[in-house]
């Protein structure tokens, strides 16, 4: 019956997905269009063209059809699996093409900054919980109101100053040093590097990973911090700690058990968390010049490319919905109490 | 000597708090015998569960033990490490607490968290501790396929039988339950005080902590009743329920409403004293009505004839009437 309960739930949360998509793609094509300019114009600049070739030149573009027409033809392209073409310089290219280097860009970008974040948010809390109301506890406060507080470009440029620049230790932008050459297979540098046994580009490509990493990861780290805390000491205080002492079970289980309890809650912020990545992952990105999906649409958002843009928020937020989805699968399989 | 399993001597246990040092365990002694069913009863917030929890070191700040020895079969257990500590606690003495509904853990199955005991504390394999763990279910009277089942899919009295499963696994000398029905209707409870005696039966000595004086005298073999951190009464179940000494301990018979008062019901009037400043001399002497100014001045020791044992100036010798 469970599972029967699970199936039926996965298929609810999936086709919720279609209208979150849906009400971004309007979001963002009105917002494009209430921007002045248009792509044609963008590229053009202050050059004087001959008013007939820029009409030309829209025409091709298809700025010319009403508005209506735009936002459905878009929408029944992707729906398709096209994202269409690059409106602005270099012109006619598919967006998917860019969407296929950038995307695995910050997918790697976003796997370690999350990494990281969950890592010291756990054990800060963690450690707070178990010192609870000691100096320890307050200082993992204050970290993690901080943390949380932090601006992403003037923490990276910090970090960038400190370890790029004073200590000359980690390079401060790009994924991989440009000398080396890697055979990309995935897209993800470290794990292609391991796949192909290419040990200067894994080494490489890890340096190029910790600032950025870092960077994300602290910021989102601090939210952690704080809900570990506090659902650990909560959970530290429950009746069943205590029989769990009362069985003589050792104290490094108890505190595993304990750890399990306060990391549902936990899980629910992880998929939220997926959502501000996003945001996260375009200042992130474009503090550490990293060629992701950040970085391309602000790129593209100077050229006002709207099929780019459109195109890269629609593909990332699908991303971000399968992967919240698929943490509420995640969380519903760890709590027996959960009723579909 | 004769051999006692457990001899609480002396015991003091305050909780140091913001508005005030908490005196919950105030200079109480206890002895109970192998095979014995021991019942402390009193009011909520005499000190009771602090008791249960001082034998077997479940006190945390801002509580303290700050006096007092307890000696369980020989050896001292306030005074050895942690580690000896554990090899005794699950194996040797067994707790069920009051509320069944958060005593287990949500989200590990209850066949878990039975074998888990075989496994720590006898080095058994899973196996081999899933299939104790089936015996112990069907013992308390479970069914064996319940093994699999998350405390959430079972009812208050189910999830009380899984917790006493868990505390007996291991075929305790001690079983320490307490209000373990408190939480569950008056059917229920009857039942799981059923099983708790059939565990007295097969050797296990119980101390059971309860406010209700009828449900002690059922099924006890001697009963103590705290007062405000002191133990003001102890003895044989027949001289407590037959024979009370202490102007309280009468009060708690009069207020049980069909076995012992069948004209009329009284309630103690007034009641129990903040611990953090209880009264001088006697602790009972606001709401006694026997109580004269050397009650109001001179705390009364605990004198015992034969077994029987009672804190008060006016016991035996004269002043209370039958
Ligand atoms: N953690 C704590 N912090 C401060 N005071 C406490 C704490 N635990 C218990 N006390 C106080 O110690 C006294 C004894 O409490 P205890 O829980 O032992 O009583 P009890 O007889 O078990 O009562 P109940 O029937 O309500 O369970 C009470 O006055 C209570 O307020
Ligand atoms: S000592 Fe005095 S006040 Fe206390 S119970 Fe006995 S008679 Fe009452
Ligand atoms: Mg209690």
């Amino acid at each position: 019956m469970a599972k029967k309960g699970l199936g039926y739930y996965i298929v609810v949360r999936a086709l919720m997905i279609i209208p979150t998509i849906l009400i971004l793609y309007t979001i963002v094509f009105i917002l494009l269009r209430i921007l002045p300019g248009n792509p044609i114009l963008a590229v053009v600049g202050t050059r004087n063209i001959p008013p007939e070739q820029l009409k030309h030149l829209e025409h091709l573009a298809g700025l010319d059809k009403p508005l209506i027409i735009q936002y459905f033809d878009y929408l029944w392209n992707v729906l398709h699996g096209n994202f269409g073409v690059t409106l602005a310089s270099p012109m006619g290219v598919p967006v998917i093409n860019y969407i296929a280097t950038r995307f695995p860009a910050t997918l790697e970008l976003t796997i370690w900054g999350f990494t990281f974040s969950v890592i010291i948010g756990l054990v800060t809390g963690m450690i707070a919980a178990l010192k609870r109301g000691s100096k320890i506890d307050t200082g993992m406060r204050i970290y993690s109101i901080v943390a949380y507080t932090l601006f992403i470009p003037w923490f990276g440029m910090i970090l960038q100053y400190v370890f790029g620049v004073i200590l000359g230790v980690l390079p401060t932008g790009g994924r991989i040093d440009p000398r080396i050459s890697l055979q990309t297979i995935t897209g993800l540098y470290v794990l292609d590097s391991i796949l192909t046994g290419n040990i200067p580009a894994l080494i490489s490509s890890i340096k190029h990973l910790i600032l950025p990493g870092l960077t994300l990861g602290i910021v989102l780290s601090g939210a952690y911090t704080r809900l570990v805390r506090n659902n650990m000491v909560d959970v530290l205080s429950m009746d069943f700690i205590r029989s769990y002492k009362a069985r003589g079970i050792p104290r490094y289980k108890i505190t595993w058990y304990a750890l399990k309890n306060a990391f549902i809650p936990v899980i629910t912020l992880m998929g939220l968390q997926f959502a501000i990545l996003l945001g996260g992952a375009i200042l992130t990105e474009t503090t550490f010049s990293w060629p992701g999906m950040g970085t391309f649409i602000v790129d593209r958002i100077e050229y006002r490319d709207y099929n780019s843009i459109q195109g890269a928020i629609i593909f990332f937020a699908f991303f971000v919905a399968v992967i919240s989805l698929i943490v509420d699968v995640i969380y519903a399989l760890l709590d027996p109490r959960i009723k579909y | 000597m004769p051999g006692y399993l457990l001899e609480i001597r002396d015991l003091v246990v305050k909780y140091y708090t913001l508005t005030g040092v908490v005196r919950a365990v105030d200079h109480v002694s206890l002895k109970l015998k192998p095979g014995e069913w021991l019942s402390i009863v009193g009011e909520s917030g005499c000190g009771k569960s602090t008791m249960a929890y001082s034998i077997v070191r479940l006190i945390s700040p801002p509580g303290k033990i700050v006096g007092g020895k307890i000696i369980f079969d020989g050896r001292d257990l306030l005074g050895m490490s942690a580690r000896d500590f554990r090899r005794i606690l699950g194996r040797e003495i067994g707790v069920v607490f009051q509320d069944p509904m958060t005593s287990l853990d949500p989200l590990r199955r209850i066949g878990d968290q039975i074998a888990e005991v075989y496994m720590t504390h006898l080095g058994m394999k899973k196996k081999e501790a899933l299939e104790k763990a089936g015996e112990v279910l069907e013992r308390v009277g479970i069914p064996r396929d319940k093994i699999s089942a998350y405390p959430h899919q079972m009812s208050g009295g189910q999830r009380q039988r899984v917790a006493i499963a868990i505390a007996v696994a291991l075929k305790p000398k001690l079983l320490i339950a307490d209000e373990p029905t408190t939480a569950l209707d008056v059917i229920v409870q009857d039942t799981i005080m059923d099983l708790l005696q059939s565990f007295k039966k097969e050797g296990t000595s119980i101390l059971f902590i309860t406010h209700d004086l009828a449900l002690a005298a059922e099924r006890s073999d001697r009963i103590a009743v705290m007062y405000a951190g002191k133990l003001v009464e102890e003895g044989p179940v027949e001289e407590i329920v037959d024979n009370p000494q202490h102007p309280y301990t009468r009060g708690l018979l009069k207020s049980v409403p069909d076995l012992w008062g069948p004209k009329k019901i009284e309630s103690i009037p007034g009641y129990p004293p903040d611990l953090r400043s209880p009264p001088p001399g006697c602790r009972f002497h606001p709401r006694c009505r026997y109580a004269d100014d050397r009650c109001r001045r001179e705390e009364p020791v605990l004198r015992c004839l034969g077994e029987h044992c009672v804190a008060c100036h006016k016991a035996g010798s004269s002043g209370v009437e039958g």
